[in-house]
């Protein structure tokens, strides 16, 4: 008996193909996980990109009426009826990310951030990174933060009708600010902190 | 051309006595990256992938990472190195089948290789023996911090590492753990490995990928989740199931060991006479033998067989292995004759 790979607990009965990137690739699964994921219709093929669709956001929702997001439910392989985005660097439209479930480049995240946003909290149960960046988005992560801080600071001083400490925050927001477009400048500036104390 | 290294020996990785290496074979590491301002390796034609493969060839280069290890180009290598290359897990699938500006640079040990232009402009990834997670973590992360400092990697503060496929988005971090389980097989009991894995958001595939049936015995445990966690949280994750994984499969070896031993002392004779005497063999039938023959060593049934010999023999009869080392026809009665050969002459 084959088991089911999603819960390993059933007999898999289903066979779901994903195409992604041009590649293809199996699964067998139960009933009850096939029906769990909302593909209600027993050996139909669905893929990545149905995933997607089923998935509408409620922009998308405002635009279509109701009526076409119970068709995009049945309908295994329904039309696109969403205008079409097609981003400007590569040429890679929303259609063809529904179609593939890959973006064409970085700048499709941002593009299609409301079909990524739904996609990604599917697959990963979060929206937001945490972990692991580059040095140098690092050092902007502590800079934005230290803003934040201070920016909460300032709105304590000016409540409490400090005055004198709030300018200084003010200043001190706005050099933070500034030296936003120069990451390495921020690098330099906390090495010679790191020195001097 | 490869060199004749493939003809002897396998990577570092599948030597013996790595840790919990009874039941755990290797740890594996990818990361996945991607470069600042250039389309995804699908989305971008010849010209544009060469423009990118030579970008990551001096990044590489320059930062020293591998200096022993040579850059191959996949039109460069024939079928056969292609596919002996997959076998050895320096390259995926994947790459293999692609054309044009795509590559794959390794160390000689095997313990690091770095793919361009697969999926993703990179791959990362490290792989060592037994169940190394500190280790391998140590050394891919290292990689991957000495390459950014060269090469603008796509990244978002909200999106982590930005990568061809959402799947891999956020860390593009996946641990894969190959563990043997053949007492959690013999007993009808891997469904609960299946069972336990998914309540963690961790998947469970076979030696080969999405297959249902295992070969060998032989599992993979990796994590599904790539975003909103980190690194050290998914890598306790999968490092806590294998943990769990390792005492199931000890405790029902100890146990199946003190109720029947004499069925484990048969399979593990019978499989070694099979291998020793047999005339012709197939890839999945010599897969199911070696299994038995790993846990009759572990179990301290069989003697004298080095488990080093045993995993050598996993790798060597695999289809492009045996053709380098024997020139075996493509046709698959010849190649298990072949096959049946090889192992006969190194078992004796
Ligand atoms: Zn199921
Ligand atoms: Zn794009």
């Amino acid at each position: 008996m084959n088991l089911c790979q999603i819960c390993g607990e059933e007999e898999a009965t289903i066979k779901t193909i994903d195409i992604v990137n041009n590649v293809k690739s199996e699964r067998h699964i139960c009933e009850a996980c096939y029906n769990k994921q909302g593909l209600s219709q027993p050996f139909s093929v669905p893929n990545i990109s149905d995933f997607v669709k089923l998935t509408p956001t409620s922009a998308q929702i405002d635009l279509q009426g109701l009526g076409e997001l119970v068709k995009g439910l049945t309908n295994p392989k329904p039309e696109p009826t969403v205008p079409n985005i097609v981003c400007e660097n590569c040429g890679n439209s929303l259609e063809e990310f529904h179609k593939r479930g890959v973006v064409g480049c970085p700048a499709d995240y941002d593009l299609f951030c409301e079909e990524i946003e739904a996609l990604v909290s599917r697959l990963h149960g979060a929206t937001e990174h945490v972990g692991k960046v580059p040095r140098e988005i690092e050092a902007e992560r502590a800079r934005q933060h230290r803003a934040k801080q201070l920016c909460a600071d300032l709105e304590c001083a000016i409540n409490e009708e400090r005055y004198e400490e709030a300018a200084g925050l003010r200043d001190r927001i706005a050099a933070l600010t500034h030296d936003s477009d120069s990451p390495l400048h921020e690098t330099s500036r906390r090495d010679r902190d790191e020195h001097a104390g | 051309m490869l060199d004749d290294r493939f003809s002897s020996g396998s990577g570092e990785w599948l030597g013996p006595n790595g840790p919990d290496n009874d039941v755990v074979i290797s740890t594996r590491i990818r990361l996945a990256r991607n470069i600042r301002g250039h389309k995804m390796p699908w989305r971008s034609n010849q010209c544009e992938r060469q423009e990118v493969e030579a970008k990551l060839k001096s990044g590489i280069a320059d930062s020293q990472i591998i200096p022993e290890g040579a850059y191959w180009s996949i039109d460069d290598l024939s079928e056969t190195e292609r596919r002996l290359l997959v076998e050895r897990h320096l390259i995926s699938p994947e790459l293999a089948k692609g054309r044009g500006s795509r590559g794959v640079i390794f160390a000689p040990t095997e313990n690091l290789s770095i793919m361009t232009n697969e999926e993703d402009h990179l791959r990362i990834q490290g792989i060592h023996r037994g169940l190394q997670l500190e280790e391998t973590w140590r050394v891919t992360n290292q990689i991957d911090s000495v390459l950014e400092s060269r090469l603008p990697f796509a990244v978002s503060s909200r999106w982590g590492y930005l990568t061809a496929c959402p799947t891999n988005v956020g860390t593009g971090l996946r641990v894969s753990v190959m563990l043997h389980l053949p007492v959690l097989v013999h007993t009808d009991q891997i469904k609960k490995v299946h069972t336990a894995a998914s309540r963690v958001g961790l998947v469970v595939r076979g030696l080969y990928g999405e297959g249902t049936k295992a070969s060998g015995d032989f599992y993979q445990i990796s994590n599904q989740v790539t975003l909103g966690r980190d690194e050290v949280q998914i890598l306790r994750d999968v490092r806590t199931m294998v943990l769990k994984i390792i005492e199931w499969e000890r405790g029902l070896r100890k146990l199946v060991m003190q109720q029947d031993r004499v069925t484990m002392e048969d399979r593990a004779w019978r499989a070694l006479g099979t291998l020793q005497y047999a005339r012709k063999m197939n890839s999945e039938e010599t897969m199911q033998h070696l299994s038995s023959v790993r846990l009759g060593i572990n179990l301290e049934i069989l003697h004298d067989l080095g488990q080093e010999r045993i995993n050598d023999l996993f790798l060597y009869t695999q289809p492009a292995h045996l053709q380098v080392l024997r020139g075996a026809p493509s046709d698959p009665e010849e190649r298990d004759i072949s096959r049946a050969r090889l192992i006969r002459e190194w078992l004796a």
